[in-house]
């Protein structure tokens, strides 16, 4: 099953390896507990690791997540916070955030915190996070987006195993709500994966789903991938998609909301999304607020859901009532599948369901299933 | 004494607003046109010729017969003028037709020039230009065109709206990797030194010859 080939994988050994697997060095470690809130992750010790050649990456608006098996099975994951902060660039800073371990890059004199510790530092001076990447797809706001997303790519996948091994990465489907240019986003992210050293190959989203969490199903089912920018809908029969889309709500579109409502940065209503909420048990005005545009957004993607299937030519006649799996940060907040399933009993759907469920790994399902494409092309 | 017939006035009583979409749909594709000031024009010109020569002699009944040879002068005129316009009319129509259709084949073909690097704005001034280009040279100008044109404008909009999803193509793969190179050449980071958050999970290898189990069964 296995290729023989080297890895220069976050700074692989060089050695040779004869039964088929990619030798790479990929951090086994989880990561340490930060004594600052900015502070970044303290490098933990490599392992020198056997890897099988093809990679997953998760496009995503809020988080870019890379997936790569070893040899022994195991799936190791990385996930990069999809943002950046500029501030101001002086030495006291440079040495701040060096012995901090925050990663930087200085562009044009400003000096740019990307990741995780730019959502940290943005929530404490309630500023908002720069993104690279805006309902789903690249921004065209950003004018640093694409050196930004070069690198913190690089963080995640570091060198290919061999010049042109293959990445399958997620993009979304056409969205239904907007006229946005998927082609152009595929395109870039493609270039990209090239200009680091691999063979980019796109995987529309709620098809990775599909591919990570439906295999007892026969791959047969409902992808849902819930994201930042987007939610991204797929109608799986036998792993082929029937029916793919994609609505311009996601969590996002939450923070900004519950930001406006309650005047506060929409980074600051991310910070309280994910810090434990029950959505079926709102326990403040903020809670209730976060409930309410949940609530809204779920109904929001079924009624969209149902339209389109009940517009479409191409759904195919299951045999057996299907499974509707929910993947994806935005539905890691609590109650989530209660809310939807009760939103679901609020309409007439057209397929019958026997199920409604959470990814086994939502926030990795994406990048997964992007792995298993590329698995399965080795 | 009969009261004075306001021309303007019957003409824009007798007439009729219809868009030029409704008329495509109908299935006609010429359109007869009339401007007011042609129409001014044809009657003075009738009424003069027969009026010069019939002026001074002029009974009753002969003042009747006038207005009867008026009245076919006026006909016979129109007749010829219509012809005319029309002519003119039906070839600008076509000319805009097929310079549309053009368009919309080499937009949808991607083979205008530069297309790939274009947005709905440029391709909707694109075809605006095309448009104003095709416009009426000459001294046929008249209401109706002017609609036509407009028309015409609407649809170019829609072209343009509607194009932009599929012109708008990735760029080379030349031109990404030129790009992503000079843009992170020699920039100060430490961001290859930071290890980034990690976790494990779960294997694929379920699924995965789950997938190739089907993918077999499938050939």
């Amino acid at each position: 099953m296995n290729q023989s080939n080297e890895s220069n994988f976050e700074g692989a050994s060089d050695d040779a390896d004869s039964d088929g697997s990619a030798n790479v060095n990929f951090d086994m470690e989880n990561e340490s507990v930060s004594p600052s809130p900015i502070a970044g992750r303290t490098p933990a010790t490599s392992v020198a690791t056997r890897c099988e050649l093809g990679r997953g990456l998760d496009v995503g608006t809020a988080n870019l997540v890379s997936a790569l098996q070893d040899a022994e099975g195991n799936v190791h994951i990385k996930i990069q916070r999809n943002a950046f902060i500029d501030i101001d660039c002086d030495d006291y800073t440079r040495n701040m955030l060096t012995r901090l371990n925050v990663q930087y890059v200085v562009l044009s004199n400003r000096m740019i915190v990307v990741g995780d510790p730019a959502f940290e530092l943005a929530n404490i001076f309630n500023r908002e996070t720069r993104r690279p990447m805006r309902d789903g797809m690249i921004s065209s706001d950003e004018a640093d987006a694409l050196p930004i997303e070069k690198m913190l790519l690089q963080t995640l996948l570091g060198n290919p195993s061999h010049e042109g091994e293959v990445c399958y990465y997620s993009v979304p489907a056409e969205p239904i709500d907007a006229d946005l240019n998927v082609i152009y986003h595929q395109g870039v992210f493609g270039g990209l994966l090239k200009s680091l050293g691999f063979t980019g190959k796109p995987l529309v989203e709620g098809h990775a789903v599909v591919f990570s969490e439906l295999a007892e199903d026969d791959f047969t089912g409902i992808g849902i991938s819930g994201g930042g920018g987007m939610f991204n809908i797929c109608v799986s029969y036998k792993s082929i998609p029937a029916l793919s889309f994609s609505t311009t709500r996601g969590g996002d579109w939450i923070d900004r909301n519950v930001a406006n409502v309650l005047g506060i940065s929409a980074s600051r209503a991310t910070s309280m999304k994910e810090k434990g909420v029950d959505i079926t048990r709102p326990k403040s005005r903020e809670e209730e607020a976060i409930e309410i545009y949940y609530r809204n957004l779920i109904s929001y993607t079924l009624k969209n859901i149902k339209s389109r299937f009940e517009s479409s030519s191409s759904m195919p006649n299951f045999p057996d009532p299907i499974t509707i799996v929910c993947a994806g940060g935005t539905s890691l907040i609590g109650g989530f599948i209660e809310t939807f399933q009760d939103e679901f009993n609020k309409i007439n759907f057209p397929i019958p369901v026997k199920e409604i469920r959470l990814a086994e790994d939502p926030l990795y399902s994406v990048s997964k299933g992007c792995l298993v494409a590329a698995l399965s092309e080795a | 004494m009969s009261q004075p017939i306001s021309v303007q006035d019957a003409l824009r009583q007798s007439a009729t607003d219809v868009d030029i979409d409704e008329l495509t749909r109908r299935g006609l594709r010429k359109v007869k046109v009339l401007d007011k000031a042609t129409v001014f024009r044809l009657i003075d010109e009738a009424v003069n010729r027969v009026v010069e020569e019939r002026l001074q002699a002029a009974t009753a009944q002969e003042r009747q017969q006038i207005q009867q040879q008026a009245r076919q002068e006026f006909q016979h005129l129109v007749k010829s003028h219509q012809e005319q316009m029309q002519e003119q009319v039906d070839h600008q129509v076509e000319e805009y037709q097929l310079r549309i259709r053009q368009l919309e084949k080499q937009v949808l073909d991607g083979a205008v020039p530069g297309a790939a690097a274009m947005d709905k704005e440029m391709l909707a001034a694109m075809i605006r230009e095309a448009v104003a280009e095709a416009t009426p040279r000459g001294g046929t100008t008249s209401g109706d065109l002017s609609a036509l044109q407009q028309s015409i404008e609407s649809l170019a909009k829609k072209v343009g709206s509607a194009s932009g999803r599929n012109v708008i193509e990735a760029p080379t793969e030349e031109a990404l990797t030129a790009l992503f190179a000079r843009k992170t050449d020699g920039v100060e980071t430490n961001i290859s030194n930071v290890e980034v958050k990690n976790a494990k999970a779960n294997g694929v290898n379920k699924n995965l010859a789950k997938l190739r189990s089907l993918k077999k069964g499938s050939e």
